[in-house]
């Protein structure tokens, strides 16, 4: 399946909540696409999620929902491969034109992408089945210039502790210290944050170490959902550079209850580790952290 | 008094004592052949931080090796440029990202 992606295809990755909503030449194309498919019979407002296989200029050729069976996926793909027949002359595509304002969402410019990991430190117990608690929850955690800039220290003296600043943290804590292995998290609310103590230390000026250490408590006002963390960091400054050239946190601690979108955790608390780190350079590294689709609230996290 | 108080005094250090050396004794969790910390543990050794930070992160998966286009304009453009037919997954919530 994979070669057949790679050889055959072009590949595409998308979040529906944004294209469904677009008002440009991504939303026109996905509504076109879309409009031909499993799902178009459904009401305006519902998913389009699944995966899709068209022209470059929007001609169907297959459309399914996900299929846990490998086979029948790699069968649909083939049956969706076999209705291509190549233009005598390249479709024209037209320009990406101007991308909706209000849901284009890119890296602050001089900015600082982090990965973020999520899993949930159980195994499987023998003879159990692979599970959505066994997966990766990934996501991406955005800093501007000026904050991660902040997160250096205002002397490189050994042993100088000074606070991770109050937006940075309130981000990392709300939004990505978050059990989103099983899919959409549940983010947390402001009075949700029933500890948050970040700090930062200098390790060793000469080579611009820096340590972290934190205790966060978090816990829903009906008590249905928690997690009862640590944090700890290394990352290293560049000075000659004037950037980060590490920037390596983990989070480690027990999780409890769901989110709306994420049904089935595991009964009572459980091990939930989230690792950050610095993001490469792929399309996939740009890729906006899942809540910025409310993109002032996480610029501007309290 | 003095000898109810000592005698108080005298338990709480045998309970906090039998508590510590349980816990001393305890195995942490096991998870993917690593050891994990608990939130009563406020740090951990530097080895450990990184071999865990490590395994948190994915490691090998196929699908990932695959070159993915997130901006759909450009995945058109180079779909009509190879001659080859577009595939597009879409999730609510990013595939790449938070699904």
């Amino acid at each position: 399946m994979i070669k057949l992606l790679r050889e055959n295809f072009v590949s595409y990755a998308g979040d529906q909540w944004y294209l469904h909503r677009q008002q440009d030449a991504d939303g026109e194309f996905f509504w076109k696409v879309v409009d031909q498919g499993h799902r178009k019979d459904r009401p305006r407002d519902e998913t389009r999620q699944g995966v899709y296989v068209t022209t470059a200029d929007g001609r169907l050729l297959g459309s399914d929902h996900f299929r846990p069976s490998a086979p029948a996926a790699l069968s649909w793909m083939r049956g969706s491969l076999a209705r291509f027949t190549k233009p005598d002359e390249a479709p024209l595509v037209e320009s990406a034109g101007t991308p909706d304002p209000g849901l284009s969402r890119v890296p602050p410019s001089g900015g600082l992408i982090l990965n973020v990991f999520t899993r949930i430190a159980q195994d499987p117990a023998p003879g159990q089945p692979w599970s959505p608690n066994h997966a990766t929850g990934r996501d991406h955690m955005w800093l501007t210039r000026e904050e991660w800039r902040a997160l250096r220290p205002a002397q490189w003296k050994k042993g100088e502790t000074y606070p991770v600043p109050t937006a940075v943290a309130r981000r990392l804590i709300r939004f990505h210290l978050t059990d989103n292995v099983r899919g959409e998290p549940n983010m947390w609310l402001p009075n949700e944050v029933r500890l948050a103590d970040l700090k930062l230390t200098v390790e060793d000026p000469a080579s611009g170490r820096i340590s972290l250490q934190g205790t966060v408590r978090l816990e829903t006002t009906g008590t249905d959902r928690g997690y009862t963390a640590r944090l700890q960091g290394a990352a290293r400054y560049d000075r000659q550079q004037d950037r980060f050239a590490q920037l390596d946190v983990l989070s480690w601690g027990e999780a409890w209850g769901q989110g709306h979108y994420t049904r089935g955790a595991p009964a009572g608390k459980f091990p939930l580790l989230v690792a950050f780190s610095l993001a490469g350079s792929t399309p996939a590294d740009r890729v906006p952290p899942q809540a910025s689709r409310e993109v002032r609230a996480y610029f501007a996290a309290q | 008094m003095r000898f109810k108080a000592l005698t108080a005094l005298t338990a709480a250090a045998v309970m906090f004592s039998l508590a510590a050396a349980a816990r001393a004794a305890g195995t942490p969790r096991q998870w993917n052949g690593h050891a994990v910390p608990s939130s009563e543990d406020p740090s951990i050794s530097a080895e450990w931080f990184q071999r865990l930070h490590k395994a948190v992160a994915p490691q090998g998966e196929l699908w990932a090796e695959i070159p993915w286009e997130t901006d759909l304009a450009a995945a058109r453009r180079r779909a009509a440029k190879e001659g080859k037919p577009l595939f597009m997954w879409i999730m609510d919530g990013h595939p790449l990202g938070c699904t």
